[in-house]
């Protein structure tokens, strides 16, 4: 529990993004939206065939409310969190893989 | 820079030089000393989750080229850092991107991704460390190439570390360590060097003739601490022109025998030349969401009944032999009809199997027939469930069905003892001569007394496998001295020849120390 503390301490602190609220944030939806194909659609796609999105649909009841594109109840805290976190057997995924500056479009693609 | 991890026997004053001269050689944005950093390097599947023993790194390195390797492993000389080595950091079940003890210094290659050369015409592909199999398949995709990946389960994997830690995929070139061909390779001391052909200037069979000249020394750089693979060379399968993909299953727990048995004559005269995979059927029921909590939930023991019930319902078999074959239809069909023919006195055998034919459309090949044909995925992961983590014990066992049968037996008294069970598989027949069983243990983040269990299971299964000569091809970095240490012939000879090496190669100890049971003389009282 102790390093999913500091993930939710280091986000408050950064307060790295606020969701659709700027115009950094529309001009780094493409960006997001790339990151998410590279990194996450492979679970997280929208199909239930995508072992992130047939585990979350177990809880939600259906794809289109376990698929995190079509999700409406994303928080940028919370994938901040998971990404550098991890959850389940999701593990964490580091600044080589997916940095900062990508993080907060695919954060921001995702909360639009 | 208070209360911070430090590598053994390094003084702050000096580990803060380290850090300085290491941001000039690297750049100051690729060199990471923060804790929320740092602890993106544990392992999410660690036995150790939440314990003082879970290894983190004192600092990471992320260089982007060969030239930065060398500056950092000179620097790593000097200040004698033990340095640790990961290229995409994904390697889950074995220990991720984690260190082999605490304070160590990871060497991160994930920046080095890049694919230098797909060559269609000779069939292969040479890749940097950080190069996953999704990067090489979008980029063969891109370029139009016929040619295939083989690909392991999870596709986030590393080419060329999954090929180096002789992992396996499900295709004719599945033994991935089989197609390596051609090494850059940096050394304890910074110098580079490269294997085969490479070693000839002027040559243009790097990656096409895998001895050149001499000793062949590539083996010596896989599961290995004696260099820094920055290059290697992996040879690709020219996409053939059709291929029969599916199940061969099988009605009940002891046919294991006979499949084994039918299956290994198959493999060993090239009939069936892909990574056949043997699971029981209860791995398919995993994948489910619905049949999941059967396995998953321990107040919920499997009930044989209603297990034999949902997989005749999907027409599954108790053991399910994933095979495929490939070439012409002809020569498909010609192969098909042979094992069939070779399982004609087996009763209850049946066939759940798909046929495919140029041009491929591999959005519509199911998760096993995308492994069949080289197509990377996340899917076979959907078996976990709400599981949080696993390591793998992954013994060699004779290619045969009682030995198979009994192997079984074996475990699943032991998993009894702790309220567990075993079933049996998988069982990948990566050479055709043995099989590899990749036994899952779970793993719980930050549940020590579930994970203290555990740890005792694996403790226990190293040595008593041992006992009966069933060794671990590969292991979790926790594990890498007891697995070493049984290969124990003629007092340790594998193990002291290793570490001569070693020794000779390394004086500062610096490259991955501990890495499979091998440590230098300056650490060597650390192996347990």
């Amino acid at each position: 529990m102790k390093n999913l503390r500091s993930g939710f301490l280091l986000v408050l602190l950064l307060n790295i993004s606020n969701p659709g609220s700027s115009a950094f944030a529309e001009a780094s939806l493409p960006q997001g939206k790339g990151v998410f194909e590279k990194w996450c659609s492979t679970c997280h796609g929208n199909s239930v065939t995508k072992p992130g999105t047939a585990l979350i649909s177990v809880r939600t009841g259906s794809i289109e409310t376990a698929a995190l594109e079509t999700r409406a109840d994303l928080h940028p805290v919370m994938i901040e969190t998971v990404v550098r976190n991890g959850i389940g057997w999701m593990p964490t995924f580091r600044k080589t893989e997916i940095n900062d500056e990508e993080l907060s479009a695919l954060i921001d693609y995702l909360t639009q | 820079m208070n209360n911070r991890i430090l590598p053994e026997g390094l003084s702050l004053n000096d580990f803060e030089d380290a850090v300085k001269e290491l941001q000039a050689a690297i750049g100051k944005d690729w060199v990471y000393t923060e804790e929320t950093d740092l602890n993106l390097y544990r392992d999410p599947y660690s036995p150790f989750s939440g314990e003082p023993e879970d290894p983190v790194p004192s600092l990471v390195v992320a260089p982007k080229t060969r030239e930065e390797v060398q500056a950092v492993v000179r620097i790593a000389n000097r200040f004698k850092i033990p340095l640790w080595t990961v290229s995409t950091g994904k390697n889950l079940g074995y220990g991720g991107a984690a260190p082999r003890t605490r304070g160590m210094m990871t060497l991160d290659l994930k920046r080095m991704n890049r694919i230098i050369e797909v060559n269609e015409k000779h069939g292969y592909a040479l890749v940097e460390p950080g190069v996953s199999y999704f990067d090489l398949y979008r980029y063969i995709q891109e370029k139009g190439y016929k040619l295939w990946l083989d690909v392991p389960s999870p596709g986030w994997s590393s080419v060329l570390a999954n090929t180096l830690e002789h992992g396996a995929g499900y295709t004719p070139y599945g033994d991935h360590y089989a197609q390596q061909c051609g090494m850059e390779v940096v050394l304890p001391d910074g110098d580079v060097l490269r294997t085969g052909m490479g070693a000839m200037p002027n040559t243009e069979t790097w990656q096409q003739f895998r001895y050149g000249f001499g000793p062949h020394i590539d083996g010596l750089f896989s599961q290995s601490n004696l260099g820094i693979v920055t290059k290697l060379g992996i040879w690709l399968m020219p996409e053939p022109p059709a291929f029969r993909s599916g199940y061969i299953t099988f009605d009940k727990p002891e046919d294991i025998v006979l499949l084994i048995d039918t299956l290994r004559p198959l493999r060993q005269s090239g009939v069936v030349a892909n990574t056949a995979t043997i699971m029981t059927g209860m791995m398919d029921l995993m994948f489910e969401p619905k049949t999941q909590k059967l396995f998953h939930d321990p107040s919920l023991p499997p009930d044989p009944k209603l297990i034999m019930t949902l997989l005749k319902e999907r027409k599954l078999g108790y053991w399910n032999n994933r095979i495929a074959v490939y070439g012409t239809k002809k020569v498909v069909d010609a192969k098909w009809e042979e094992i069939q023919d070779a399982h004609a006195n087996i009763a209850g055998v049946g066939y759940l199997t798909d046929f495919f034919e140029t041009p491929y459309d591999h959005s519509t090949f199911d998760f096993r027939a995308k492994l069949h044909a080289g197509v990377p995925s996340m899917s076979e992961f959907a078996h976990m469930g709400k599981l949080q983590g696993h390591m793998f014990f992954s013994p060699s066992i004779p290619f045969d069905g009682e030995t198979v049968w009994e192997q079984i037996q074996f475990f699943d008294n032991i998993y009894r003892e702790y309220g567990m069970r075993y079933f049996g598989g998988p069982y990948i027949s990566t050479s055709n001569r043995t099989l590899i069983g990749t036994i899952g243990l779970p793993t719980f983040r930050g549940d020590r007394a579930k994970n203290a269990v555990i740890r005792q299971i694996m403790t226990r299964i190293i040595d008593e496998a041992a006992a009966k000569g069933w060794g671990e091809y590969r292991t979790p970095i926790y594990y890498m001295d007891q697995v070493m240490n049984t290969y124990s012939y003629n007092n340790y000879a594998l193990r002291r020849f290793h570490e001569t090496l070693k020794d000779a190669l390394d004086p500062n100890g610096i490259l991955s120390p501990g890495k499979s049971g091998i440590w230098p003389k300056s650490s060597r009282e650390m192996s347990v």
